[in-house]
This record gives structure tokens, sequence and C-alpha cells, in this order.
């Protein structure tokens, strides 16, 4: 899926370069462009912004220790290693609070319903979309934005979240008929 | 970076629910967060160059990680290239069996999140951690790969559990060091 993320933002090899040698202005420079695709992430799985303020820092501590793991020869982009590190931060941050689990253990019976159609007009409305994501539950909300607005796959989703590609596809579908309801029986608004 | 989203219309719907979710505003955090990142990191700088460290850490490795490491890496490498060649000798696949390993997983990534503790961690220990933690990348970039059989998956996520079990023991080994007031570069050399 061709998905246009925050994320996507080409870093030049110079600039790694730099900061594998240890620059600290570099890595300041890598940490602002990062910092809002990384913190929004978070925020969104997560659902709380002091969480997702202390997954932004261990997130950019990590990609600073571990920087000379990232080998952009194997076709990985900076910004898709870097948003691997964000989102392992996040759902073990999830699991570390035993929110992840409670919600997995709950999950029954698969929901194989495929496509959820368009959003409603309502999906226009930032606040209003923003609201519904936050009445979802943690797992649904999560897969919801790694597929819709991260743009990856149910397979990737899968081992992320260390369930199967259908229990991606289960709570894709599930997540994205009730997130219609919600903003279709949103309070009627005037311009 | 393109930013599509800027290019439609506000007033009208999204077409996509990527569409609507692109169009949501950025979180930005309350206050700038550098500088607290910027003094970790020159907190946890004195412990990133010991060679001497390094060196005894090499040798507790042998010790402490690498000798069971070595006997499960036989299984990991198979997994990386060749995880058709066990099938033939690989335990049938089930639901219930890899909602097992999940369930395992799920827990020893608990366990870890627990046992860590990034405030104590000296650069030995990180970089110790650190080559685990690639291993348990590989494992999940080969999970995510499209046409596994479900033998192969679940052989990978066999390695991935034991891959966490090892993680998990040497936290704990860490941990009850730091608990008896000592770390990993102390300990170490005293093997050597």
């Amino acid at each position: 899926m061709a998905t246009m993320t925050s994320f996507a933002i080409e870093v030049p090899d110079v600039l790694l370069a730099r900061v594998r040698a240890g620059d600290r202005a570099a890595f300041e420079q890598l940490y602002r462009w990062f910092e809002r695709p990384v913190f929004t992430l978070a925020a969104r799985i997560l659902g709380d912004r002091e969480l997702a303020r202390d997954v932004l820092q261990d997130t950019m501590l990590k990609a600073y220790s571990r920087i000379d793991s990232f080998d952009a020869r194997g076709g990985t982009p900076f910004w898709g290693w870097l948003r691997q590190v964000a989102v392992n931060e996040a759902l073990m941050r999830l699991r570390r609070d035993r929110r992840l689990e409670q919600e997995l253990a709950d999950d029954g019976a698969l929901d194989r319903a495929r496509d959820p159609g368009p959003p409603p007009p309502a999906a226009a409305d930032a606040s209003e979309l923003q609201r519904a994501l936050a009445l979802l539950p943690v797992a649904t909300r999560s897969v919801l934005w790694l597929y819709h607005a991260e743009g990856y796959t149910h397979e990737e989703i899968a081992v992320l979240m260390q369930r199967t590609p259908s229990f991606s596809k289960s709570q894709l579908a599930r997540g994205t008929r009730r997130l219609r309801a919600l903003l279709e029986t949103r309070e009627p608004t005037h311009a | 970076m393109p930013d599509t989203s800027r290019d439609r219309d506000p007033r009208m719907p999204p077409a996509t629910w990527h569409d609507a979710f692109a169009a949501l505003p950025p979180e930005v955090p309350a206050r700038d967060t550098w500088q607290e990142v910027s003094r970790s990191l020159d907190a946890a700088r004195p412990g990133r160059r010991r060679p001497l460290a390094w060196l005894a850490m090499a040798a507790a490795l042998v010790l402490a990680v690498a000798l069971p490491w070595r006997a499960m890496d036989s299984d990991m490498d198979g997994a990386a290239d060749g995880a058709a060649t066990r099938d033939m000798t690989a335990a049938a696949a089930t639901p219930a069996a890899l909602d097992a390993l999940y369930a395992e997983s799920a827990q020893l990534e608990i366990l870890l999140a627990h046992a860590r503790d990034s405030q104590v961690a000296s650069g030995t220990a990180l970089a110790m951690t650190d080559d685990l933690d690639a291993r348990l990348a590989a494992i999940d970039s080969r999970l995510s790969r499209p046409g596994l059989t479900e033998q192969q998956r679940q052989q990978l996520w066999t390695d991935r559990v034991q891959a966490l079990r090892a993680l998990a023991a040497f936290e704990g080994t860490r941990r009850w060091l730091a608990a008896n007031g000592t770390h990993y570069d102390g300990a170490l050399v005293h093997v050597n």
C-alpha cells in the first residue's frame, strides 16, 4: 500500500554519518525532524500525551544508541527503521501497563468483513475524528492507526502486535465500522 | 515532505480513511523535550567507551549468554534462510500452539519491560542487550514476510520466544547483580 506517512522524511546519508560519529548537533537535527511524527504516533496509539512524551524520548535514545544497527543497504529508509522503533516502544508501553493484553484476551470471534467503505463526511472534522478515535479500545485504535495512517500491512501489524494477520483484519473491519458509527451519531453542529 | 492532505479542499469529505487520518493535525509535546534527551545522552556517555570492559564483556558473554545462545542459534540460523527445510520434522502447526507462543511472547515482553531499567544500565550491558534485541528484530523481520507457511510461522515464533527467554534471563541477572551492589562491568573483570 503506497500510504504517505508523516514519517516519510528522507534523511541525507551525510547527516546519518555525523550522528554515527557522535555529532550531537546532527542528532538534534534528526530529533527535530522526527519529534512530531514519533509523538503523534505514540499519542494516537496510547491516547495519553504524557506517555507519548516518554515514548518519544525512549525512541530517540534507542535510535541514537542503536544507529549502527541501521543499514540503508537493506532497502529500508531511515524513517522506516525509526518508525518501527517508535511503534515497538508504544506497544511495549501498552503491554507493560497490561492494557493491550486485557483487550487481546477479551477478543473473541473474528470479524472477517473486509471493505469498510469510505469515511462519512463527519470524518473531515478533525476534532470529531479525534474524539471518535479516543473512544475505541486501544488495540483496535492501534490497528486502525497502523493500517490507515501508517500504511502497515496486516502481516506487519500481526508481527508488531504478536497476533495473526486474521486478528489484524478483524480488528480493522470491526474498528472501522465502529468509527463510522461514532462519527455518524455525533451531535449535529453548525458551522 | 509532500503533504497531500493540504492539497485537498477541507470542506470536502475525505475520500478514504487514510485521507481522513492524514488530515488530522500533528500532535506536539507540551514542552521541548530535547534538553531531557540530551541530558540522558550525557549520562549514558561514560559507559560507552571502555575497551577493557568490552573485552571482559566478551568473556562473560561466552559464559553467561553466548553458550546457551549458541545452542539456540543453530535453530535461529535455520529460521533465517531455511525454515522450510525443517518443515519435514517440525511438529504440526496448530492455532492452539501459536496462541500459546503469542501468550508466552507477550508475557516475556511484559517481564522484560519490568526488568529493564535504562537508568542503571551500563554501556556494556546495553551493548549486550542491543545484540539480543537485534536478533529479535531479525526474527520479526522474517515474520513479516508474506507467504510463510503455518509451520514456518510457528518455528519463527518458537525462535522468538527462545530469544525473549534469553533476553529475560540476561536482564534478570543484570538486575540481580545491581541489587547486590555490582554490575556486569565489575563482574566481568573478576572473570578475567
